[in-house]
C-alpha cells in the first residue's frame, strides 16, 4: 500500500458519504489486522509531512489515536502498543514528536498522539527523554510559538491521563516549563493559555512542590496574575487553577488568602462574564465545602479527645459580611428562562449560599434574612424569587431552634406565594417549603398549619411541570417529617396514626392523578410523584392502611394496562417510557407490599404474581431494567408471603434460572441473588428440593470472570442464606461451598484504591455471612431433631476449616481499612464458632489479633457490634471456665 | 481537558433544588435500600439464632453492662417465627412456638399484639391438642400463659381464638409440667374479670382445680392452683354464685390449714374478696366455720397475710349485728393492740377502719373496743397519723359518740379526746368536718350537765371555738348549720337548752365506710393480679 493511496483514503472519510466511510473503515481495518506496524509508521509518516494536506494529516492522527487507546479498554491497547517492535515504535513517536507544532488545525492532533504514547510508555520507564524534550520545547529560547503550544499542550494531556505518582520524580522540570509558559511576561496568548490549562493537570503531582514555600509562591504568583489576564480564556483557567488549588491545597492557603485570593475571587464573582463569576463561586462553594469537612474532623477529634490532624481557618465565616451581599446579589440575576440543565451563577449562587449557610450555622441568619424580609414581598418577581431561594437555603445551616420560629413567621408568606404570578416564583417556593419539611419541620408540626399547607400543596400539584415537582418532593419530605413527629406505641414501629392521617387519602389520591399527567415527562415530574407517593405508603401510619389497600389496587392496575400496551407499541420512544413506567409501578408496588398486612397479602398475592410474570416473559432474552424491576418485586412479594410463596416457586425459578445466567446484565444477575436470599428465608428447608439448580447457577456466576465483581460478595453471603434455611441439607454442597470460600478469602487487592478496598471488605463480608450460615444452619437442623451427639457429628464436617477461618478473623483483624460492619460479623461469627464447638476453639481464639478485635467491637459505636462483642466475649469466658 | 469543571459543575447542579434526582439515581438509590433491607432481615434471622437481639441504632454514650446485655434490646423477625411454628414437621414447630415464647417471656413489652395480629394465636391453640408432643404443649400453654398476661383485649384475644377448652383439657394432661402450665394460663383468663370467670366455670373449671387440692400435688402446683382460686373469688360484679362459693369453701378451709406463705396469702384474699360480696355470702363463710381461723391469722408474723385477715373479718363486721358478735366472740379485738401499733400505716388504718364498724354497733359492742384498752390508741391516730388513717378514727370516735352511753362518751372525753378533735377541724374535707361536728355535738349532747363547762372550756382553749366560727364562713350549707347549731347552744349567752339537733340527719351506717371496699382492692398487690411466669425456672 502506497502513501498516496493511504492518503486517498483519509480523504475520503470526510466526504460526508455513508459509502466512503464504509469502506475507508474497511480498508484501514484489514491493513490493521494485516500489518499493524506497517499501518502505523504510514500514518505518523502521514501526520509528520507538513506538505499532505491537512485533512489528510488530521485524519492520520485519529487513525493512529484510534489504535493507541480505546475508552473501553485502556490497558489492553497499551499492551498491543508495547508488543510493536522498538523500531517500529521509535519510528512512530519521531514523528508525532515532531510534528508537534507543525499543524494547521486546532486542536493539535500529534499532541495527543503523543499524549498517548506517553500514557503506555512513561509508567514502564520508557520514552524518558520526552518529558525533558517537551519542557526544552517550551523553555528554549527563539522556539516557535506553535510548538511550545503544542508541547504545553501535551504536556497537559498527559498530566491529566496518566497516574499521577508516575510523574512526581519529573514534577519539578514540568512545573518550570508550566510557570514558564503561564508569566505575565508571556505574549503569546495560545502559548500562556496551554500552560495554564495544563498547570490545572498538574496540581495533582506537584505535593512536594507546593510543600515547598518558594517554589509554591511562584506558582500562586503565576497563577494570580494569570487570573489578571484580559483573556477571557486565560482568566478562566486560572480561576479554575485557584479553585482546585484551593480543595488540594487548603492548609497553604493562609498566606495568600487577605492579599490576593479574596479580593481576586470577589471581584470574579460579580463579573459579567458569567464563566468567570462561575469559577469565582466554585472557589467559594470548594472552600465552605472544605471547612465543613474540617469541622466534622475536628468533632470527631473532639469526641476521642485528641487534637485534629488539620484544622479549618473559617475563611467562609470571616468573609460572609463580604460574600452574602454579592451572592444575594446574584440571586437576583436569574435567566428570564429556565432551562433544567443550565448552570449558571445565579443558581450557583443558590447552591453556594446552602454549603455556606452549612459552615456558619446561625451566623448566617443575620446576614440573610433582613434580605429576605424587605424582597419577598418585592414587585419584582426576581427579588421575590431570590428572596424565598435565599431563605429555603440558609435553612439546614443554623439549629432549629433558632431557624424555627423564623420558618414560623415566614410561612403564611410562602404559601401566599404558591399563588404567586410567576411560575420561577412558585418553583422555588414549592422547594423551599420541602426543606422547611426536611430541616424545621418543628415549625409546622401542628394540626392546623399543617392542613392549611397540605391544602395549598395539593391544589398545586396541577402546576407547571417544575413547581408540581417540586411539590411532589416536598410531600416526600413530609411524608417522612410526619411520620418522625408521631408517637409509636411502645413496642411497635408503626405508629397508629399521625398529623397527615386526616387527609393522607386526599394526598394520595391527587399524587396518584399526577404520576398520570401527560407532561409528567417534564421537569422530572412523573418520577418526583411516584416518589412522592412511594414516600407517602412507606411512611404511613396504621389508621391509613385503607389507603394503601386501595393503592396497591390501583397500581396493579396500571401495571397491567402498562403490560398489554407494551405488547403492541413500537415505537422506541414510546417503548422507553413504557419501561420507565414499569420500573416505577414495580417499586410502588414493593413499597406497597411491604405495608400490607400478612393475612391480606396472600389475597392479592395471585394477580400480583401473574402481572410480574408476564413482564418477565415479555421481556425474556432482552436486555432490559424490566427483568430487573420485576424480580426485586417479586423479592418483596417472597418476603411479604413467606411461607405461602411456595405456591409460585415453579413458576418463578425458570426466570430466575435465566437471570442467574445473565453475566452480561450484571444487575439482572444481582436481583436474582437477592430473590434466592428471599427464598431461602421465606421457604427455609421447603426451598431445599430446588437447592441442586440453584447452587449450580450461583456457583457457575462465581466461576464467571466476565461476571461484574459487584454480584460476588452477594453469592457468598447468599450461601449462608441457604445453609442457614436448608440446614442439613447443605451437607452436599458443603464441599464446593468451602471451596470457594476458600479462595475468596485469600483476595487481596491494591491498597491505594480505596473501590477496591470497599469491595475487599464486601467480598469478606460474605465470605464471614456464608460461614456463619453455615455453622448455625448445620448446628440447629441437628439439635431441632433434639440429638447433641448429631449436631457434633453434622459440625465435624467444618472442623477441618477452622484453622483456615480463625487464620482468616485473623487477617479481618489486623487490617487497618476493615469496616465497622465486617468488624461486627467477624465477632459473631468467633461468637458462633465458640458456642458450636466450645473447647477446641479455646486454642484459636486465645490469641492477641482475636482479642483486640473484640475489644475495638466493644468500644464500637454501632449497637449491633457492641452487643456482639460483649456476647462473645461472655461465651469464650464461659467455655474457658467449664 | 476541561474535565475538572465539567465535574464539578455538574455535581453543583445536582445540589440545586432536586436536580439530582434523576430517574437513575432514584434506581440507585431504591436499590441502596433493598440491600440495605436484606441485610437488616439476614442479620435479624442470625441474630435470633445466637439468641441474642440487637436494636441496630448506633449508640455513642451507652456502655452495655457485661453480663446484663442479652436482654439489652430486640427486634426479631416474627414472621419467622409464625411461618416455623405452622410447619408440619413438628420439631420445626417447636421451635418456632419456642422462640415466640422466649421472646413474650421478655419483661418490656413483649410483642403479644404483634402476634396476635400476625394470627399466631389458633397455632398455639392448635398445638394444645399434640398429645404425642408434651413439650409442644407446655410451649404453647406458656406462650398462651403469657399472652393472656396482658391486657384485656389480648387476654379476650387468647378467649376468641377458643383456647380455653384445650386448656381445660390439659388439666387432665399426666404430664405434670403441662398441667400446671395450664393452670396458670386459665388463672389468667379467670382473673380477668367475671365474665371469663363465669364462661370457664360454665366449661367447667372448678372440678378439676379441686381435685387438683385433694391430690398430693407439690408445692409449687398447689400455690397455683390457690393462686388460680383467688381470681375466681376476685371479682364480685357480679360475685360467684352461692352454690359454686359452697362447692370450693371446703377447698379453702383445707388450704387454711397450709402454713405456706403465699398459699396462706391467697387464701385469706379469697376469703376477703368473698366476704365482701353481702351478708348472705357472710353467713355461708361464719357457718363453715373458717372464722376462727381467719382471725387467728391476724396476729401472723406475716404482714401480707395479716392484711389480708384484717380485711377479710373488716368485711364480716360490716354485716348485721349477729355476724359482727360472731366476730368479737372469736376474740378478734385481743389482736388490735398489736394492729394498733403495728409499723405498718395501712395495717394501722384497716384496724381503726374495723373498730369504727364495732363503735357503731351496741353499747355492748362499744365496751368491748374500751374493755380491750384500744381507745387510746384511736385518739393517737386521731391525732398523730396519716389523714386517711385520722378520717378512720374520727369516724370510729364520731359513731362511738352516736350509740355509745354516757359513761362511754364521758371516758373518751377523758382519754383526751377534744383536742384532736378540734385539730381536725381545720381541714378541708367537707365529710371529715361533718363527721367530727357531729363527735363534738353529739358529746356536747350527750355530756353530764356538770361536765359540759369543762368541755366547753376545753374546746375554746385548744383554738376549737375559733376553728368552729371560722367554718361557719365554709361553703358548705351543712356544715354551716352544724357549726350554727354548735355555737348558738353551747358557745352563746342566750343558751337554750332544750332545743334538739334532730334536724341533722344521721349517717346512714351504709355510708359510713365511703372508702370502703373501693380502696381496699388497692392495697391488694398488683402483681398477684396476673402473672407473668418469665421469672421461674423451668
Amino acid at each position: 500500500m502506497s502513501a498516496q493511496e493511504l492518503i486517498h483514503i483519509l480523504d475520503r472519510t470526510v466526504t460526508g458519504s455513508q459509502a466512503d466511510l464504509e469502506n475507508a473503515r474497511n480498508f484501514l481495518a484489514r491493513a490493521a489486522e494485516q500489518n499493524l506496524p506497517q499501518l502505523l509508521i504510514q500514518l505518523s509518516d502521514i501526520l509528520n509531512t507538513a506538505t499532505n494536506n491537512p485533512t489528510a494529516r488530521t485524519q492520520a492522527a485519529l487513525q493512529l489515536k484510534n489504535a493507541l487507546y480505546s475508552r473501553d479498554d485502556i490497558k489492553a491497547f497499551q499492551e498491543r502498543w508495547l508488543l510493536i517492535p522498538e523500531d517500529v515504535r521509535n519510528h512512530v513517536k519521531n514523528n508525532c514528536f515532531n510534528a508537534l507544532g507543525t499543524e494547521t488545525t486546532k486542536p493539535s492532533q500529534a499532541a495527543q498522539c503523543v499524549g498517548y504514547i506517553a500514557c503506555a510508555e512513561l509508567p514502564r520507564g520508557q520514552w524518558r527523554d520526552l518529558i525533558e524534550r517537551l519542557v526544552a520545547n517550551v523553555t528554549t529560547v527563539g522556539r516557535p510559538d506553535n510548538i511550545r503550544e503544542a508541547s504545553l499542550e501535551t504536556l497537559g494531556y498527559i498530566c491529566q491521563d496518566i497516574d499521577s505518582n508516575v510523574l512526581v520524580p519529573q514534577s519539578n522540570v514540568i512545573l518550570t516549563a508550566l510557570v514558564y509558559g503561564m508569566r505575565k511576561e508571556e505574549t503569546n496568548d495560545n502559548v500562556r493559555l496551554a500552560a495554564t490549562t495544563a498547570m490545572l493537570n498538574s496540581l495533582e503531582f506537584s505535593k512536594n512542590n507546593f510543600q515547598n514555600d518558594s517554589e509554591r509562591h511562584y506558582i500562586m504568583q503565576v497563577v494570580c496574575e494569570a487570573t489578571q489576564s484580559t483573556n477571557l480564556k486565560i482568566q478562566v483557567a486560572a480561576l479554575q487553577n485557584l479553585v482546585k488549588i484551593l480543595t488540594l491545597y487548603y492548609d497553604y492557603m493562609e498566606y495568600y488568602m487577605g492579599p490576593a485570593l479574596f479580593a481576586i475571587t470577589m471581584d470574579a464573582m460579580r463579573s459579567t462574564h458569567d464563566e468567570i463569576a462561575l469559577q469565582g463561586i466554585e472557589f467559594w462553594s470548594n472552600v465552605c465545602d472544605e471547612e465543613y469537612e474540617l469541622q466534622l474532623v475536628q468533632q470527631e477529634a473532639q469526641e476521642q479527645n485528641r487534637q485534629p490532624e488539620r484544622t479549618s481557618r473559617y475563611y467562609a465565616r470571616g468573609a460572609l459580611p463580604y460574600l452574602v451581599p454579592v451572592l444575594l446579589q446574584r440571586l437576583t440575576m436569574q435567566e428570564e428562562t429556565d432551562d433544567d440543565d443550565d448552570w449558571n451563577p445565579c443558581k450557583a449562587a443558590g447552591v453556594c449560599l446552602m454549603l455556606l449557610a452549612n459552615c456558619a450555622e446561625n451566623t448566617i441568619i443575620q446576614y440573610v434574612f433582613p434580605f429576605v424580609s424587605e424582597n419577598i414581598k418585592h414587585e419584582n418577581w426576581r427579588h421575590r424569587e431570590a428572596a424565598v431561594m435565599a431563605f429555603g437555603s440558609m435553612l439546614e445551616g443554623p439549629d432549629v431552634a433558632s431557624i424555627k420560629p423564623i420558618a414560623e413567621q415566614a410561612i403564611p408568606f410562602l404559601l401566599e406565594l404558591l399563588r404567586d404570578s410567576n411560575v420561577a416564583v412558585r418553583d422555588t417556593t414549592a422547594w423551599t417549603i420541602g426543606r422547611i419539611f426536611e430541616f424545621v419541620s418543628q415549625a409546622v408540626m401542628n394540626d392546623e398549619l399543617l392542613r392549611a399547607i397540605g391544602n395549598a400543596l395539593v391544589n398545586r400539584l396541577s402546576d407547571e411541570p417544575r413547581v408540581a415537582t417540586n411539590i411532589c418532593w416536598s410531600f416526600s419530605s413530609l411524608a417522612r417529617a410526619a411520620y418522625d413527629h408521631a408517637e409509636c406505641p411502645d413496642d411497635d414501629d408503626t405508629p397508629t396514626t399521625y398529623l397527615l392521617s386526616p387527609f393522607f387519602d386526599e394526598i394520595v389520591k391527587k399524587l396518584i392523578e399526577t404520576t398520570d399527567r401527560s407532561d409528567g415527562n417534564q421537569s422530572n415530574l412523573r418520577n418526583a410523584a411516584y416518589e412522592a407517593l412511594m414516600e407517602m405508603i412507606r411512611h404511613s401510619p396504621k389508621d391509613c392502611y385503607f389507603t394503601v389497600q386501595k393503592t396497591t389496587v390501583t397500581v396493579l392496575d396500571r401495571l397491567n394496562r402498562v403490560i398489554s400496551a407494551e405488547s403492541h407499541t413500537a415505537n422506541p420512544n414510546d417503548r422507553v417510557q413504557i419501561t420507565d413506567l414499569q420500573s416505577l409501578l414495580c417499586a410502588t408496588l414493593q413499597s406497597v407490599l411491604r405495608k400490607m398486612h400478612p393475612n391480606d397479602a396472600p389475597l392479592i398475592s395471585d394477580p400480583i404474581m401473574q402481572a410480574l410474570l408476564q413482564m418477565l416473559k415479555t421481556n425474556s432474552g432482552k436486555t432490559s431494567a424490566v427483568q430487573e424491576d420485576a424480580l426485586v418485586a417479586i423479592g418483596t412479594l417472597v418476603e411479604v408471603l413467606g411461607m405461602n410463596f411456595i405456591k409460585y416457586i415453579d413458576h418463578v425459578l425458570p426466570f430466575l434460572y435465566e437471570a442467574l445466567n445473565n453475566h452480561a446484565e450484571y444487575q439482572i444477575c444481582a436481583a436474582a441473588v437477592g430473590v434466592v436470599g428471599d427464598l431461602s428465608r421465606s421457604l427455609l428447608d421447603k426451598l431445599a428440593p430446588y437447592c441442586d439448580q440453584i447452587m449450580t447457577h450461583l456457583l457457575n456466576c462465581l466461576g464467571d470472570d466476565k461476571l461484574h465483581r459487584s454480584v460476588k460478595p452477594q453469592i457468598l453471603s447468599t450461601f449462608g442464606d441457604i445453609a442457614l434455611a436448608i440446614g442439613g441439607y447443605f451437607k452436599k454442597y458443603l464441599e464446593h461451598v468451602l471451596n470457594t470460600l476458600n479462595q475468596a478469602c485469600r483476595a487481596q487487592v491494591s491498597k491505594n484504591d480505596y473501590d477496591m478496598i470497599d469491595y475487599l471488605n464486601e467480598l469478606r463480608e460474605g465470605c464471614l455471612s456464608a460461614y456463619t450460615g453455615i455453622i448455625q444452619g448445620l448446628r440447629n437442623s441437628a439439635t431441632s431433631a433434639g440429638d447433641s451427639s448429631l449436631a457434633l457429628a453434622e459440625l465435624q464436617l467444618v472442623t477441618g476449616q477452622l484453622p483456615f477461618i480463625v487464620q482468616f478473623i485473623e487477617t479481618i483483624a489486623r487490617d487497618p481499612n476493615k469496616s465497622d460492619s465486617i468488624i461486627g460479623s467477624a465477632i459473631g461469627l468467633i461468637g458462633d464458632l465458640v458456642t458450636s464447638y466450645g473447647q477446641q476453639m479455646l486454642q484459636y481464639v486465645e490469641r492477641d489479633p482475636i482479642d483486640k478485635l473484640l475489644a475495638e467491637g466493644k468500644r464500637s459505636k454501632i449497637m449491633k457490634t457492641k452487643t456482639l462483642a460483649t456476647w462473645a466475649t461472655k461465651e469464650i469466658r464461659k467455655i474457658k471456665n467449664n | 481537558m476541561n474535565s475538572s469543571l465539567s465535574k464539578n459543575t455538574s455535581s453543583r447542579i445536582q445540589s440545586y433544588k432536586h436536580h439530582g434526582k434523576d430517574s437513575d439515581e432514584l434506581r440507585r438509590r431504591r436499590n441502596q435500600y433493598n440491600i440495605s433491607l436484606r441485610k437488616t432481615k439476614r442479620d435479624e434471622q442470625i441474630q435470633f439464632k445466637r439468641n441474642l437481639t440487637v436494636n441496630d441504632s448506633s449508640v455513642s454514650a451507652e456502655i452495655i453492662d457485661d453480663d446484663d446485655d442479652d436482654e439489652q434490646c430486640r427486634c426479631l423477625n416474627l414472621n419467622e417465627i409464625v411461618l416455623k411454628s405452622q410447619n408440619s414437621d413438628l420439631s420445626i414447630c417447636f421451635q418456632g412456638i419456642r422462640s415466640a415464647r422466649k421472646l413474650l417471656s421478655i419483661e418490656h413489652n413483649p410483642p403479644i399484639d404483634e402476634l396476635i395480629n400476625l394470627n399466631f394465636l389458633p397455632i398455639l391453640v392448635q398445638c394444645l391438642s399434640y398429645d404425642q408432643y408434651p413439650e409442644l404443649q407446655f410451649e404453647a400453654t406458656w406462650a398462651l400463659t403469657n399472652i393472656a398476661s396482658g391486657n384485656s383485649q389480648q387476654t379476650q384475644a387468647v378467649v376468641d381464638a377458643n383456647a380455653l377448652p384445650y386448656l381445660l383439657r390439659l388439666l387432665h394432661s399426666i404430664h405434670s409440667n403441662v398441667c400446671e402450665q395450664a393452670v396458670w394460663a386459665i388463672g389468667n383468663l379467670i382473673g380477668d374479670g367475671s365474665r371469663l370467670r363465669d364462661y370457664a366455670i360454665e366449661l367447667g373449671v372448678i372440678q378439676p382445680l379441686i381435685e387438683f387440692i385433694q391430690k398430693n400435688i407439690p408445692i409449687t402446683f398447689l400455690r397455683n392452683v390457690t393462686w388460680v382460686i383467688v381470681n375466681l373469688c376476685r371479682h364480685k360484679d357480679p360475685p360467684l354464685s352461692l352454690n359454686i362459693v359452697q362447692e370450693i369453701l371446703p377447698a379453702l378451709k383445707y388450704l387454711l390449714s397450709f402454713t405456706d406463705v403465699t398459699i396462706l396469702v391467697d387464701c385469706t384474699w379469697a376469703l376477703a374478696y368473698l366476704l365482701d360480696c353481702g351478708n348472705t355470702m357472710i353467713q355461708l363463710i361464719v357457718e363453715s366455720g373458717m372464722i376462727s381461723d381467719i382471725v387467728r391469722l391476724l396476729n401472723h408474723n406475716e404482714i401480707k397475710i395479716a392484711t389480708a385477715a384484717l380485711r377479710a373479718v373488716g368485711n364480716i363486721v360490716t354485716g348485721t349485728d349477729e355476724q359482727t358478735q360472731h366476730v368479737l366472740n372469736q376474740g378478734v379485738l385481743n389482736y388490735f393492740s398489736k394492729l394498733l401499733k403495728h409499723q405498718k400505716n395501712k395495717l394501722n388504718k384497716e384496724a381503726v377502719w374495723f373498730l369504727s364498724n364495732i363503735t357503731a354497733g351496741s353499747q355492748q359492742q362499744v365496751q368491748a373496743v374500751i374493755d380491750a384498752q384500744l381507745i387510746p390508741d384511736v385518739i393517737h391516730h386521731l391525732q398523730h397519723s396519716d389523714i386517711e388513717t385520722r378520717k378512720e378514727a374520727a369516724w370510729c370516735i364520731s359513731n362511738l359518740t352516736m350509740s355509745g352511753s354516757v359513761e362511754q362518751i364521758q371516758y373518751v372525753v377523758n382519754q383526751h379526746v377534744i383536742h384532736p378533735l378540734c385539730n381536725l377541724l381545720q381541714q378541708h374535707d367537707a365529710q371529715l368536718l361533718q363527721v367530727c361536728l357531729d363527735a363534738l355535738r353529739n358529746i356536747l349532747k350527750q355530756i353530764p350537765e356538770e361536765n359540759l363547762e369543762d368541755v366547753t372550756k376545753e374546746i375554746e382553749e385548744c383554738g376549737g371555738l375559733d376553728k368552729i366560727e371560722n367554718l361557719q364562713t365554709y361553703s358548705n350549707a351543712e356544715i354551716y348549720q352544724q357549726c350554727y347549731e354548735i355555737i348558738e347552744k353551747y358557745f352563746s349567752n342566750e343558751n337554750d337548752d332544750d332545743d334538739d339537733i334532730s334536724s341533722m340527719s344521721q349517717v346512714p351506717r351504709n355510708d359510713i365506710f365511703p372508702f370502703g371496699n373501693n380502696s381496699a382492692n388497692q392495697t391488694v398487690p398488683d402483681n398477684n393480679f396476673k402473672q407473668n411466669n418469665q421469672h421461674f425456672q423451668f
